[in-house]
């Protein structure tokens, strides 16, 4: 076999990829479970079967049987009224909105559009309409859900397909999957749709009733201190859709979305675009010099960095970089750095670059952060890693801050705490549960050891709680 | 050993190595368990009609490609609720560090994803499973011919992300590559 370098290049890729994905948690039991799913689903189908022909087999002797002259075959009355399944499995309580609220017929064609797409995949059971609105003059959008249970389908987790159906599609799409746990309570849908009459980018957003306002932001600055501001454009609801066509370039390929009931935030989430802004890497010098302080490759770390350049239209040109804290992370196979990076116009913020090496030196694991601009280089600084069973939560505190520090991460679901570690350490707290949703929170607590004083509390509300940190008091704590 | 016990530990032993197949089709791991426990349950159907269970796991590897290439398997890009930043370097050329390497290799990972799933699928076994042409094509189920040339457009397509780059795709001088005239 020839070896160019795009063939090597691309043999490289695929392991590296292949192996970064975590283990499954009991294989052959997922796998048992599905098959017995299978088992009961094939029996149905069979028993149907047999039925069908039964009744093949016997319709014409009843036919003959009561044929004297009088009309049997007269149509029964249409039975497309079969009212629409309402929500019963506490996944979602949406309702049809606006004027289509009591509209009979807008109704019934939107069902009949998604019940023809729920009827192409055999998983679904029953289907929900969520909403129906106005694209403008490209005509309506509407968009509905289907709940497959995890004991139906055999996989490990309840699923929700969304159907979205545009203007000039036949029927209804399966647009995406969600795991139902995510969707519980939701309060706004929000999908980037590809297309439309004008080739365009949408971004579709369905909000529940009782939510008046929605508003988005494709663009994320940031100000003379690295503070990340956002600026909002209103969207208009439509019998409770809004379709908007989005910018061809944005700057950011994370949009935000927020809905509010009257002044309350009843929503704030992201749509991940697949379009990403340009930025300017580090200067040569600079990330070689950073990355010998880290101890890690320079290409890696220039690899790291530049996720954050490319995702936010950075120019680190002349940016400098300084190396906070560097070590290993407990449990985890790679290290951990923590690095300020301070902007040409004075702007400064840190980054957490998480590493994590397997043989040959291939990653299997980055990731950056941004911590809130202003933290001092004492601080305690945390960063959150989902895990295959809740997430884990890492904590250093710098030697130039407090010597010995407790944590615990406090959640309605209990307290987890971590107790007696020495400052230029991480500490992890493993398994921590994931609010499910905004109005949800659990609070990572940090304490000097020696006087108790409180070094850090970070509100971890879904989902801003991976890089934004508040020091509002949290009632979980009861302060 | 009976079916039962046959299965488990043919499930036991080889479901990572399936879930990494699916993930380089899938492009997702949760997709790519699901995947994989798909293709299982349709191969436990068949598993007394199969006789020659060393091919079992072609068996499976096919019927994972099969499903994959179904429209309604194809996930589009949707809402995520954890708001992770970004990482996917894009665009420009900055220079000639390792960086580089990795920024290109990215690149390569996104481009591989955007292929139809089939010429996926041939990539996947001719680089990864490191199948010879005629095995891929017997695992597949068409010819050698269609193997050779899904894999040269596929090719065709990801070298094109090294002419945007401005670098060149020969032969490197490694111990496989072919001695000059």
């Amino acid at each position: 076999m020839t070896n160019t370098r795009l063939e090597q290049d691309l043999r490289d890729v695929l392991a590296e990829r292949a192996w970064s994905i975590p283990p499954t948690l009991d294989p052959y039991g997922r796998t048992a479970r599905a098959i017995a799913v299978d088992r009961r689903r094939r029996s149905v189908l069979l028993a149907a079967g047999v039925a069908v022909v039964t009744v093949l087999a016997v319709a014409p002797i009843a036919i003959v049987a009561t044929f004297d002259g009088s009309d049997q075959t007269a149509a029964r009355p249409s039975n497309t009224a079969t009212p629409i399944r309402l929500p019963d499995r506490g996944i979602v309580d949406w309702r049809l909105s606006g004027d289509l609220a009591g509209n009979p017929d807008a109704v019934t064609q939107a069902r009949a559009d998604l019940v023809l797409a729920a009827q192409r995949d055999p998983a679904v059971d029953g289907i929900q309409l969520l909403a129906v609105g106005s694209a403008g003059d490209d005509g309506n959008y509407l968009v509905g859900l289907a709940h497959s249970a995890s004991s139906d389908t055999g996989y490990d987790y309840d699923r929700v397909t969304v159907y979205i159906a545009g203007p000039g599609d036949a029927a209804a799409t399966a647009t995406a999957t969600l795991r139902a746990d995510e969707m519980a309570n939701r309060q706004v849908l929000a999908y980037p749709v590809a297309g439309g009459n004008a080739g365009h980018d949408y971004l579709l957003v369905a909000a529940r009733p009782g939510i008046d306002r929605v508003e988005f932001s494709t663009r994320r600055q940031f100000g003379p201190n690295g503070d990340p501001a956002r600026a909002y454009q209103p969207l208009e609801l439509h019998n409770g859709v809004s379709v908007t066509p989005l910018p061809f370039n944005p700057s950011d390929p994370v949009l935000r979305v927020r809905g509010f009931r009257g002044s309350e935030l009843g929503y704030d989430g992201f749509v991940i675009m697949a379009r990403f802004a340009g930025g300017t890497q580090l200067g040569d010098r600079v990330l070689d010099r950073l990355a010998k302080d880290i101890g890690a490759d320079p290409g890696e770390v220039g690899a790291a960095i530049r996720g954050v350049t490319t995702g936010y239209g950075l120019d680190l040109s002349a940016a400098t970089a300084d190396l906070i804290w560097s070590g290993r992370v407990p449990g985890s196979a790679g290290t951990a750095a923590l690095v300020k990076l301070r902007l040409p116009s004075g702007g400064e913020f840190q980054l957490v670059l998480q590493f994590a090496e397997r043989h040959g030196g291939h990653v299997l694991l980055r990731q950056t952060r941004f911590v809130p601009a202003g933290t001092a280089v004492s601080w305690p600084i945390a960063w959150i890693s989902d895990e295959a069973i809740g997430c884990r939560l890492t904590v250093v505190v710098p030697p130039a801050g407090a010597l010995r520090v407790d944590a615990s991460y406090v959640a309605a679901s209990g307290t987890i705490p971590a107790g007696g570690h020495t400052a230029g350490h991480a500490l992890t707290i493993n398994r921590c549960p994931r609010p499910s949703e905004p109005s949800h929170s659990g609070v990572l607590l940090v304490t000097d050891a020696r006087t108790g004083a409180e070094l850090m509390r970070w509100d971890l509300r879904l989902p801003l709680w991976v890089y934004e940190r508040t020091d509002e008091t949290s009632d979980l704590l009861g302060r | 050993m009976d079916r039962a016990d046959e299965f488990h530990a043919f499930v036991a032993g080889r479901w990572h190595a399936l879930v990494r197949t699916g993930y380089l089709l899938t492009g997702d791991h949760h997709s790519a368990e699901d995947l994989v426990q798909s293709a299982l349950v349709r191969t436990h159907r068949r598993w007394d009609r199969i006789e020659r269970k060393e091919a079992v796991e072609a068996y499976v590897i096919r019927t994972m490609i099969n499903l994959q290439c179904n429209h309604w398997r194809r996930r589009r890009i949707g809402e995520r609720l954890y708001g992770v930043v970004p990482e996917q370097p894009t665009g420009g050329r900055e220079g000639r560090d390792h960086a580089s390497a990795f920024h290109l290799r990215d690149e390569l990972w996104t481009a591989l994803q955007a292929l139809p799933t089939r010429m996926r699928a041939v990539l996947v076994l001719r680089y990864f499973e490191d199948l010879s042409e005629a095995e891929t094509a017997d695992l597949l189920g068409c010819a050698v011919g269609t193997v050779k040339s899904q894999a040269s457009r596929g090719l065709d397509r990801l070298r094109q992300i090294y002419a945007r780059e401005g670098l060149g795709t020969a032969t490197l001088p490694t111990e496989t590559a072919p001695e000059p005239a």
